[in-house]
């Protein structure tokens, strides 16, 4: 399969060159003008090299309140940003681990019908429920507060069914094994179910961070003090200041700095993963 | 240790399949009891009735003289040793050894000193610290059944425990199992589908059929006297050869014996007929040399499937050769229409007399 020939070793190189500096050139070109003036962005040539005010930059950034970002320092955004995200992360884990485990090991009455409603559930990601879920947190008083945040956006249909699945690949003769080791249902489930669901954790850990980070609509809806304000909101609004020039080398820091712990997230969780991935027994 | 008795036990699965109806058995303290029968015979059924792991439709299971019907598998004092092994890929071996122990609350010398026992009795010191998939099948079996010898348990239960091996390991552990049960002289509750299994290990050997049992008796009973023309043909390989009993080749085999009232069916072991002078005559078809001895295809006058004697070894024998056999005395054995073996505790059928 694998033919080792300069002329063709030349254009495998090429082409994966080429993927790697169109993938990191947006990144490189916020890097660079993060490091820069204001004006130096707003006319051309655009600098491809490094300015001499990213020092300075960054520490507008990360503690004094910017007026475009709303008077908010982006350290405090990556702050609720950060608790956002996790939140999210682990509440969602935390529940589609026992949900599925219910559906999984537990005979009662509907299991299947609870669990298509779990199913259906996918098809009904937040910007669709928008209203009723905002209808409802108002009426529970959880606006402009981190659970207001983070509660709705909980509930996940795609780590049940991830982990059901993981879960019917366990064989039955172990939970057997188990039962005449004598665990009952929450021994099981802390000393067996847990540890082999590390891997699919590990990775569930990385997309949902992901997503909770990410998330741009719903922050937007349920906030209104700026103590709140999460680090994608800041951006966007940093980018939208109405007849001022935006504030390009602010706004690409700020999207340099949000870049950062989805990353290290990765990095972290990653040799778990792999560590687990090369585990994994058959 | 204790014994087991299983009285009218019964499983029926949702749907109304019968599984198991109406086993009736006494297992005696430190008997090694095989369970044995083609697959989907209800032998698995019935181990896991008695591990807790299935519900009892009916009847009652009693270890050492207390009824567990309702007792979670936890609490009846067994251990069991799967097929697949069922070890816990996350946890060591000692990990695995000890997890039913800490569960139920043993101290922690008392564990180690067990552990330590069980890796000396299967070799198994240098593994400890391994993990399931670190080891090959035959020590992933030797730490399952070091899970079950730690518990110190009423009763073990094995469930196919050597059916992933190979045949070489197969043969080995069955010895190691055989050893361990002399050891320990505790009770061996064992199911199997391979009669050799059964024949080699068992104290006792329960024949299953459809949900029922055939026959419990020694391994050389079931052989030697089969209660049914299930058992003849289940037990021994290749099976005893059955004939119908009006048939030519079954008067010239009998050589003008009297047959019992009813006979149907007359039935003789391969290696029970032997090359004589007078008796059926055939001609030799297939022959299997298996070193010590050869299995000969004998297509016979008046007979459709060819019968099949073991000879020995060194017997010289042509493909296409005429020959004459005749059954070594007492060893014809006869089965009625429905297949019950007609004399089923007295003399066998004399030959020749």
């Amino acid at each position: 399969m694998v033919e080792n020939r300069p002329v063709s070793t030349f254009l495998t190189h090429a082409v994966l060159i080429a993927g790697v500096v169109f993938l990191c050139f947006p990144v490189w070109m916020a890097l660079v003008a993060s490091t820069h003036g204001p004006e130096a962005l707003s006319k051309a040539p655009i600098p491809l090299w490094f300015g001499d005010q990213g020092f300075q930059n960054y520490r507008d950034l990360l503690t004094g309140g910017l007026p475009e970002a709303g008077g908010v320092p982006v350290g405090l955004m990556m702050l609720n940003s950060l608790i956002m995200a996790l939140g999210i992360t682990i509440g969602k884990i935390a529940i589609s681990l026992i949900a599925a485990y219910a559906i999984v090991y537990f005979r009662f009455p509907f299991r299947m019908g609870f669990f298509w409603m779990i199913f259906i559930t996918l098809m009904l990601p937040v910007e669709v429920r928008i209203l009723p879920t905002f209808d409802v947190i108002t009426r529970l008083d959880m606006l402009n507060s981190y659970h207001g945040l983070i509660v709705p956006l909980i509930a996940s249909a795609t780590a049940t069914f991830l982990f059901r699945q993981f879960f019917l690949t366990i064989p039955d003769e172990l939970v057997e094994a188990a039962r005449i080791d004598g665990a009952g249902p929450m021994k099981f489930f802390r000393d067996i179910l847990l540890p082999l669901s590390r891997t699919n954790i590990a990775a569930l850990f990385i997309i949902l961070f992901i997503y909770g980070w990410n998330q741009y609509l719903w922050p937007l809806i349920v906030t209104t003090e700026e103590r709140l304000y999460t680090v994608v909101m800041g951006i966007q609004r940093m980018a939208n200041s109405g007849e001022q020039l935006p504030v390009w080398h602010y706004i690409m820091g700020t999207a340099i700095l949000a870049l950062i712990p989805p990353v290290l997230v990765v990095l972290a969780m990653q040799k778990l993963f792999v560590k687990g991935l090369v585990e994994s027994e058959k | 240790m204790a014994t087991v008795d299983l009285k009218g036990l019964g499983k029926t699965y949702q749907g109304g399949v019968r599984a198991v109806e109406g086993v009736d058995l006494t297992i005696a303290d430190g008997e090694f009891i095989v369970l044995v029968g083609p697959s989907g015979c209800g032998k698995s059924t019935i181990l896991r009735m008695i591990a807790g792991l299935e519900a009892v439709s009916e009847g009652e299971v009693r270890i050492g003289g207390t009824a567990v019907n309702r007792l979670e598998p936890g609490e009846r004092d067994i251990a069991m040793v799967f097929q697949n092994y069922a070890l816990y890929p996350h946890m060591s071996v000692r990990a695995n050894m000890s997890y039913g122990l800490k569960n139920q609350k043993t101290p922690k010398d008392e564990i180690a000193r067990r552990i330590a026992e069980a890796a000396r009795i299967l070799q198994l010191g240098d593994y400890l610290d391994r993990k399931p998939r670190q080891l090959s099948g035959g020590q992933r079996q030797r730490v399952a059944m070091g899970r079950a010898i730690v518990r110190d348990p009423k009763a073990f239960l094995f469930d196919e425990p050597l059916s992933n091996l190979d045949a070489k390991l197969r043969a080995e552990l069955r010895a190691e199992i055989k050893a361990l049960h002399r050891r320990l002289r505790s009770t061996f509750i064992y199911v199997t589908h391979d009669q050799v299994e059964a024949m080699s290990l068992a104290d006792r050997i329960v024949l299953m059929n459809r949900g029922r049992i055939e026959q419990i008796g020694t391994p050389m009973e079931l052989y030697d006297r089969p209660a049914s023309r299930f058992v003849a043909e289940f037990i021994g390989t290749p099976p005893m050869n059955l004939l119908p009993a009006e048939s030519p080749a079954a008067r010239a085999l009998a050589q003008g014996a009297r047959l019992p009232q009813g006979a149907a069916w007359l039935g003789v072991r391969p290696e029970a007929l032997t090359l004589a002078r007078a008796g059926l005559r055939g001609q030799v078809g297939l022959i299997e040399a298996l070193g010590a001895d050869m299995l000969v295809h004998l297509v016979a006058e008046g007979h459709d499937a060819p019968l099949i004697l073991r000879l020995h070894g060194t017997a010289r024998l042509a493909e296409g050769q005429e020959i004459t056999v005749a059954p070594e005395e007492g060893t014809l054995r006869a089965f009625d229409g429905a297949g019950q073996a007609l004399h089923p505790t007295a003399e066998p059928v004399a030959a020749g007399g």
